[in-house]
């Protein structure tokens, strides 16, 4: 049974990254290498480090990752993702509308479209981490970010995506497995 | 990526990676097959046999 076991106390993200043969990167961030462990930490490509990540004035920098779903899916769409999994942020983390910024993440599943295809396997099998169903994972995100939502103060507004909605996101999409 | 208006910067604890230990192979001595040492005996004399040559 693919079992997941998100940190309460950090919020919880769809992810998009392409694999190039041999390992898992960011489209945006070509030279950014995530690897198996799914663990990485962000760093300043102008500064070459952060002492106080968020509060620098225009920065930009840190781990990029969304609570739509549907959001998550039209990067597929766009090529800016070849699988879709979902994070945990760490360190210092500045929540948006849409999503989040980190300094940190670690990936905690991969988020199946249509079936269990190569790609998603071979995911799971890279991170060593659980499949889920885009549907249940969309339920679980909005779960989770409604309770830390309270706790944090985020002002999290849930999607309620139902399964049907969800698959008319991808097939309006034309995202494959 | 466009994630909208800013709600709330949070310090959440740094991820940690989980130490997987590996497991340290038993000592064990290596068995290598050696070859028999064959003690260098002295060769034998090569035998001398007479013949008996017809001299006649």
């Amino acid at each position: 049974m693919n079992m997941i076991h998100p940190d309460p106390d950090r919020g919880l993200l769809f992810k998009g990254l392409l694999f190039n043969g041999t390992e898992y990167y960011s489209k945006v961030a070509i030279g950014f290498i995530w690897p198996n462990s799914g663990i990485v930490t962000a760093y300043c490509a102008v500064t070459g480090g952060h002492t106080a990540f968020s509060s620098i004035g225009s920065c930009t920098c840190g781990i990029y990752s969304t609570y739509d779903v549907e959001y998550a899916i039209s990067y597929r769409k766009k090529g800016l993702a070849g699988a879709l999994f979902l994070l945990q942020p760490g360190g210092e983390t500045v929540y948006y509308e849409n999503g989040a910024r980190s300094e940190m993440a670690q990936l905690i599943a991969v988020v199946e479209m249509d079936y269990q295809s190569l790609s998603v396997i071979r995911a799971s099998n890279f991170f060593s981490i659980p499949i889920l169903r885009v549907d249940t994972a969309a339920a679980v995100v909005d779960i989770h970010m409604m309770q830390l939502s309270k706790k944090l103060g985020l002002g999290y507004r849930p999607k309620y995506y139902s399964e049907e909605k969800i698959r008319g996101f991808i097939e309006s999409m034309q995202v494959g497995g | 990526m466009n994630l909208g208006k800013k709600k709330r910067i949070v310090k959440h604890p740094k991820i940690e990676p989980i130490r997987r230990e590996i497991p340290k192979p038993i000592e064990k001595p290596i068995e290598v097959e050696r070859p028999i040492e064959v003690p260098n005996w002295p060769q034998p004399a090569p035998i001398e046999i007479e013949h008996e040559y017809d001299s006649s």
